[in-house]
């Protein structure tokens, strides 16, 4: 069990090399730099701030392309890249190369860096403000989608074919359907604005909370109840049922205590993947109730084309899927004896 | 008497009319299907949203991007059935536009992910051993990443085309497809039909896509329509982020967001694409249901 964690947790990190290697180079070939939106600034200024963030080496530019060693302007440059193709590939690649060990190695400190369009703020500053309140959101929806999809699901089984069952499955069906930029809007139109039961905005507290956990949560509820159902149907023909049944169980002490468990097993692996589904959720989610999030700060980061943040919100997530999904399967070895730790 | 003047049992003759009929996968699956009154109601909601988009344009007689902006956004009226938005533009014309691009991309999208996610999860299966270990766990590892996240940074970097997004969107969303067809044919391979096609001298790839992947056909229909859903729901995400089409084109994913944006005012400009999207989205899903219990009654819960 040790080692299988310990294994797991070893190949975590080529993973995320992957992943941090990915974004690295969407951000280096993307059309465009940081800082071609800001109003002109003069070309030292702008390459004193390229060499800051490492979008320019000295050295690779001395080896491959001396002229661009001046400071000159985007035009000049233009000019003289055009004129030497070649050595202007060369150049990027090795420029690119450099900036590549350079992040990995801050990354790796866990130092982020700096964001590229809030001049006093770094990216940690953003992902340690964020972070924490999207994990609230995510834990607040999935403790939502599991008290009522389970309950759901439970009750589905139970009853199949009745209309307990057949309500149930629709309702499940509709969460699916429903996307949550349109549930969201109409629960605050009627909750917040109509009823006045619960603040439309912001995250100041639990009253906050409920209305976004519910609107992040509500798909997958569905999905669990659907799950749960499929689970409970599949165990209950088993022969160790049958056998709790004849020793003359009661009903429920059969479906709580032996069904449940091997029941909710197709539950438990849903719990990794929907981790992912979750965070990208989290990004429409934290857009409508104007919650301070990672997922808006990630929209946010990505409209403005600060790359740093953008790029950094991916691999933290990646970083706590990885990890989700370790646990996921953790617990499913706790749950099902035929799982072998290899 | 003798043995052999007894009359001879032929089978009776109901046997030899349903013999000669058959019963196919098809015929049968089809059989089930229509008796799924739900599934055919669906079907035939699909087919008025399709028809609604394609061809109601016509009969409107105002254009997605005419705009008046003295009449501004109002609600319900007899000119315009859906009301209008901030704009002044008929919202009716525009959800009929907004669908056409939303199934257009669900489709598109799709078929992407078809194409690859039968491709790799045959491959996977047919070769099997460590090939199929390999790619599978690849599966796995990208089943854990945010892929959204990867889609919107892309799309914000290198532009907001239409062609991109249904590219992107479907190369995100092959990995169920591929974990189906790769267990399908996983079973199907050891099948004599197989043996046989590799005896006469049939190469690798024929036997994968003219004898495999023709057999799972079922599971891949079935998996397909449940695709077309959540692709759209996708588009829809992101034109809600403003990352999909640009105005004055619109889809259902924009009219929502600029519906939610001034849902206070004016309610009927989130309620008409909201809903048409929900309906669109369920219906196809009850769908997908539907063909699942028909196509394969084992997977049936």
């Amino acid at each position: 069990m040790i080692r299988f964690v310990l294994r797991r947790l070893l190949g975590v990190f080529p993973i995320l090399l992957v992943v941090f290697t990915f974004s690295f180079v969407l951000m280096r070939v993307a059309p465009g730099g940081p800082f071609d939106a800001e109003k002109p600034v003069p070309p030292e200024v702008k390459r004193n701030l390229e060499l800051q963030y490492r979008m320019r080496e000295p050295w690779c530019e001395a080896r491959f392309l001396p002229a661009l060693s001046q400071g000159l302007s985007p035009a000049e440059e233009r000019a003289v890249r055009e004129g030497a193709p070649w050595a202007s590939r060369a150049e990027r690649i090795c420029t690119g190369a450099f900036q590549y060990g350079w992040m990995l190695s801050n990354y790796l400190r866990g130092d982020f860096g700096p964001s590229y369009k809030y001049k006093d703020r770094s990216v940690n500053d953003f992902i340690r403000s964020g972070l924490p309140v999207t994990l609230q959101l995510g834990l607040i929806a999935v403790t939502f989608a599991l008290c009522i999809g389970l309950f759901a699901g439970l009750v589905a089984a139970i009853k199949q074919n009745r209309w307990q069952d057949h309500a149930a499955m629709t309702a499940a069906l509709l969460g699916i359907s429903i996307p949550n930029f349109v549930l969201g809007p109409v629960l605050i139109f009627v909750f917040s604005l109509g009823l006045l039961w619960f603040p439309p905005a912001r995250w100041e507290g639990f009253s906050h909370m409920i209305l976004p956990g519910f609107t992040l949560g509500s798909v997958y509820a569905a999905y669990i109840a659907r799950l749960t159902r499929g689970g409970m149907l599949e165990v209950v023909r088993q022969d160790y049922i049958r056998t709790a049944r004849a020793k003359g169980l009661s009903e429920s002490l059969v479906v709580l205590r032996h069904a449940l468990r091997g029941g909710i097993l197709p539950v438990v692996s849903y719990l990794g993947p929907a981790m992912a589904a979750l965070f990208t959720g989290s990004i429409v989610v934290e857009r409508i109730y104007n919650v301070p999030g990672m997922g808006r700060y990630f929209v946010d980061a990505a409209i403005n084309r600060d790359i740093t943040l953008a790029m950094a919100v991916v691999v933290v997530n990646a970083v706590f899927l990885l990890i989700a999904n370790l646990l996921v399967d953790v617990v499913l070895g706790l749950l099902d004896p035929r799982v072998r730790y290899e | 008497m003798t043995i052999s003047s007894l009359p001879v049992a032929g089978p009776p003759a109901e046997w030899e009319e349903e013999e000669l009929q058959g019963t196919s996968l098809w015929r049968d699956a089809w059989r089930r299907l229509r008796k799924n009154r739900m599934a055919v109601a669906a079907a035939g909601v699909l087919l008025a949203v399709v028809l609604f988009c394609v061809v109601g344009p016509w009969f409107v007689p105002h254009t997605f991007d005419g705009q008046n902006l003295e009449y501004g956004a109002k609600g319900p009226s007899a000119s315009h059935w859906f009301g209008t938005d901030l704009h002044g533009r008929d919202l009716l014309v525009r959800t009929m536009y907004g669908g056409r691009i939303s199934l257009a991309v669900g489709l598109a999208a799709t078929l992407v992910s078809l194409t690859i996610g039968v491709s790799y999860g045959a491959i996977a299966g047919y070769f099997g051993g460590r090939v199929d270990a390999i790619m599978m766990r690849l599966v796995d590892v990208l089943y854990t990443l945010p892929f959204m996240f990867v889609v919107i940074l892309f799309l914000v970097l290198f532009g907001r085309s239409l062609v991109l997004l249904f590219l992107a969107l479907g190369a995100v969303s092959w990995l169920t497809m591929a974990r189906i067809v790769r267990g399908q044919v996983l079973s199907l391979k050891q099948s004599e039909f197989v043996d046989a096609a590799r005896a006469s001298g049939v190469g690798h790839l024929a036997i994968v896509f003219r004898h495999l992947v023709p057999n799972a056909l079922g599971p891949i229909i079935v998996y397909t329509t449940l695709t077309i859903p959540r692709v759209m729901l996708e588009e829809a995400f992101l034109s809600y982020l403003g990352l999909g089409v640009q105005p004055p084109m619109a889809s259902w994913g924009l009219l929502v967001s600029d519906g939610a944006n001034a849902m206070t005012l004016f309610p009927h400009m989130l309620l008409f694409p909201g809903l048409l999207l929900t309906v669109t989205l369920f219906a196809l899903n009850f769908l997908g249901d539907g063909l699942r219990d028909a196509l394969d009654p084992r997977m049936r819960t």
